[in-house]
């Protein structure tokens, strides 16, 4: 996991001259009063990683407005304003700075390499910073939020195109074997058997016992026991002459089945084209909004081209206008999805017309292909066939309606307008037989003209109930696969949403109730919410006083709900993130009651120790707890400030502080050097006081930080009086508290301006007190800790390098 | 905490467990299963690819 070994800020949100803060991959807890300009670290960590910075961006702002805010206000045009990061992986090390040219702000990255290229992509994926104002913003999204945040990191958005996918696929099998309806079909056939055989035929022997019975009268001498039999014995019994006439009864027949499979068909046309009808005129009432479906091909483009980077100025391609991308990139989302509502009516009407389509599908072909055949062109046919094409200019009245273009405004007649005359459908099919009997009374009654003629037409309908029937087995046995395929990806995808979801819920519930110990609120846990066997979002439920409650902020306080909040930042933390190791915690705690501020750091301390915590606070007292809690867990403990020369900055530790005096004092460089020498005057004579239990007066925890040198010099005085060493009696403790005037007069305005001369008599008196209390081979202050109680002499660590005599 | 995030499969992975485990599903249709199995494979698992190979699937069996 990457941590962060050094940042330094130059000339960039508060931050107006260096300032480097040393990590070396440890924790560390930054106070800042308000308005110190704590938040640059956090903006400025925020803006390297994501080139974002998510609170100074909004409709207001635009990305020029926030290199803007990011630069720092008191720069010249040419001065440096960047950052520069140093990682445990060095791969990401990198200075990002803001630049001027042809008069707009740019940013850019010292390092260009693939590989940092290619890391950085990946960590701008992982979450990393909490600020108080994102606290509560995944708790209290909406479902369809939730669901999308969750499909995002888990990559379920192609799993739920599969299932999609999947259920069309059932559907589409589904409505194959409705449209054909089969049964229509074989009752035709049946009918046929019945005609010709006397009876419903169920088995292939029932067939062949039947067929028997008609050759048994002819006396050929044989029967048949297959299908191929049959073929030999029609071949046996055939009569030249009547070929012909047994095509053409053929002719009638299908055109009779058709008949009287559109009968069957005519009241769902009817209504499949209301259907299509109703839809069309409804999109047709709005078509201003559907025509924009057209933009979606170009937004789609758009968004493919701005989240792949091929387009990288910060203006929208199409009309050049600034426009920060990511900001451009959300807008065509909800453009999108605005869009997917209208296609989705759209597709409705797609689907109408491809039913209605589909019904045509079955009929229509066979219907055109009876019209070109020759044996409706004859002379005798003239009326059959007038009739017939007729029907066919009534059928295709439904078709030509289908080509109409609803965008473009076409009008389409009404369900009304529109109809399959059923006088029709019957003359027409009363006429087929009747051409199909007279054909038969002129074949003459001779029995193996009447039994041959039953033979071969029982056969074809026998067949064709063979066919009808395999056709449907093949689509049923489709049907029944996909539906059980389907029925399995949606249990995989509802227990693996469920596995993830648990472990998600298990984890913000542990770090809830570590917060929240002996609460009532138990069993937080995510829940995925379907609707019409689709999944449509994901809800949050939670165990209130032993009762199932939703949502969360229906019953939660605020300080609970930011409790909850930062559990679910932590859990996707350390659930997602493969790359940074880091946490960037801005202010969280500030809604946060008594309870939960202490419960928090505990969490922290305890849980994440293993993450490199970078925790800003401008509370004090929690401050204070939190520096009290991480003592001797290796945590760094700094405290922001602010002033004129350097705007935001890090208070500098005191043992740094004496290696800028000495260069000062080397370069001749007078410039706060007064100020500094009392600073680390007054770090000294905390840590003497300390080790040597020096009695001051009471004040509390805020305030005992900020005692000045001179009290402590005198209370340090009073009690080496007491003591029987030779300290009390060291030139030096007593010259201190002349010296400080040098100090004091520096930091403050005065008509008196100290000199070098001056600075370096102040120094030397420093130096001398250090001296006098620190040892030069363990460095460590004479302290109580090493009291010796048999030569009664206080000490340093190492025992042979400093001690005084003393008297407890 | 209590599970192992690594337990937790991505989606790809469940797609890929799920199209490489699903022949054994109980009663499909075997044919019918290498067809989708290799459109998901080829990234070609579309609703149009889909009715056209089941129709060609059909066609074959009623052979």
């Amino acid at each position: 996991m990457i941590k962060i070994k050094n940042i330094n800020l130059c000339g960039i949100r508060g931050v107006k001259s260096d300032c480097s803060i040393d990590l070396d991959g440890k924790s560390i807890l930054i106070f800042g009063e308000s308005g110190t300009g704590k938040s640059s670290i956090s903006d400025v960590l925020e803006w390297f990683h994501n080139d974002r910075v998510e609170h100074l961006l909004d409709g207001e702002i635009t990305r020029a407005g926030m290199l803007e805010a990011l630069r720092n206000v008191s720069l010249n045009d040419t001065s440096k304003s960047l950052v520069s990061i140093e990682f445990s992986n060095p791969v990401l090390n990198s200075e990002k700075s803001i630049l001027l040219r042809k008069d707009s702000l740019v940013s850019e990255y010292s390092n260009k390499s693939q590989d940092f290229i290619t890391l950085l992509k990946e960590i701008q994926k992982e979450t990393f910073i909490l600020r108080h104002e994102d606290l509560t913003g995944f708790v209290l999204s909406t479902k369809s939020q939730k669901l999308d945040y969750f499909s995002a990191i888990i990559g379920f958005s192609e799993v739920t195109r599969i299932r999609s996918v999947l259920k069309k696929a059932v559907n589409e099998v589904k409505k194959t074997i409705n449209y054909k309806n089969y049964e229509n079909l074989i009752n035709t056939q049946q009918s046929h058997l019945v005609e010709h055989l006397g009876e419903n035929i169920i088995s292939e022997s029932q067939f062949l016992k039947s067929v028997n019975l008609l050759i048994k009268p002819l006396k050929i001498g044989c029967e048949v026991n297959n299908f191929g039999d049959v073929d030999n014995v029609l071949e046996l019994i055939k009569t030249p002459d009547n070929s012909e006439k047994i095509d053409l009864q053929s002719f009638y027949i299908k055109l009779g089945d058709l008949i009287s499979d559109l009968e069957n068909r005519t009241g769902e046309i009817k209504a499949l084209y209301k259907s299509y009808h109703d839809q069309y005129y409804k999109i047709l009432s709005d078509t201003d909004k559907f025509q924009k479906i057209m933009l979606s091909n170009l937004l789609t483009e758009g968004q493919k081209i701005l989240q792949n980077n091929i387009y990288k100025e910060e203006a929208c391609p199409l009309c050049l206008q600034p426009k920060d991308l990511k900001e451009l990139l959300n807008e065509i989302k909800i453009r999108l999805e605005e869009l997917e509502a209208f296609k989705k009516e759209k597709i409705k009407l797609e689907e109408a017309k491809a039913s209605l389509n589909n019904k045509y599908d079955n009929f229509y072909p066979l219907l055109n292909s009876l019209l070109r055949d020759p044996k409706l062109n004859v002379s005798e046919n003239k009326t059959l066939k007038e009739m017939t094409q007729k029907l066919e200019k009534q059928l295709s009245e439904y078709l030509a309606q289908l080509k109409a273009d609803v965008l473009n405004m076409d009008e389409i007649k009404n369900p009304i307008e529109l109809d399959v005359d059923k006088d029709l459908l019957n003359k027409i099919k009363e006429l087929a037989s009747e051409k199909y009997n007279s054909i038969k009374s002129s074949m003459g009654n001779a029995l193996i003209v009447e039994n041959s003629t039953k033979i071969h037409f029982s056969k074809v309908a026998y067949m064709e109930i063979l066919r009808l029937k395999k056709e449907k087995e093949i689509l049923d046995s489709q049907l029944s696969s996909l539906r059980l395929i389907y029925s399995e990806f949606v249990k995989r995808q509802q227990d693996s949403l469920n596995s993830f979801l648990d472990f998600f819920s298990n984890d913000i519930n542990s770090l809830y109730q570590f917060m929240n110990p002996g609460e009532k609120v138990e069993g937080i846990k995510f829940i995925p919410l379907e609707k019409d066997d689709e999944l449509t979002g994901i809800t949050l439920k939670m165990q209130f006083f032993d009762n199932e409650v939703q949502p969360p902020h229906k019953f939660l306080s605020e300080s609970h709900l930011n409790c909850l909040g930062i559990s679910f930042f932590l859990t996707a933390a350390k659930a997602f993130n493969k790359n940074i190791g880091f946490l960037i915690l801005d202010d969280v705690i500030s809604s946060f009651d008594s309870n939960h501020r202490s419960r928090f750091a505990d969490l922290l301390i305890d849980k994440f120790s293993d993450y490199q915590i970078v925790l800003l606070t401008h509370e004090k007292h929690w401050f204070e707890y939190v520096r009290n809690a991480v003592k001797s867990k290796n945590w760094i403990v700094r405290s922001i400030k602010w002033n004129d020369e350097k705007g935001t900055h890090l208070d500098e530790p005191p043992e740094k502080s004496k290696d800028r005096i000495e260069f000062k004092i080397k370069n001749n460089t007078e410039d706060g050097l007064g100020n500094d020498i009392r600073k680390y005057l007054e770090f000294l004579l905390k840590q003497i006081a300390a080790n040597l239990k020096i009695n001051v007066e009471f004040r509390f925890n805020d305030e005992n930080e900020d005692r000045m040198a001179y009290e402590l010099l005198t209370c340090l005085i009073s009690e080496l009086n007491k003591q029987p060493s030779d300290l009390k009696t060291q030139s030096v403790i007593k010259r201190l508290l002349t010296s400080l005037f040098i100090g004091t007069k520096d930091s403050h305005d005065s008509s008196f301006k100290p000199k070098m001369g001056d600075f370096k008599a102040f120094w030397a008196d420093v130096e001398e007190l250090e001296n006098l209390f620190y040892c030069d081979s363990c460095n460590k202050c004479v302290s109580l800790k090493y009291y010796d109680k048999t030569s009664k002499k206080i000490k340093c660590s190492c025992q042979n390098g400093k001690s005084y005599d003393w008297k407890i | 905490m209590n599970k192992d995030i690594t337990n937790i499969k991505s989606g790809k992975e469940m797609l890929d467990d799920f199209f490489n485990e699903f022949e054994q599903i109980p009663k499909i249709n075997q044919n019918l299963a290498v067809v989708l199995k290799n459109l998901y494979k080829d990234n070609k698992f579309t609703n149009t690819n889909i009715t056209n190979a089941l129709s060609d699937l059909r066609k074959e069996e009623e052979k």
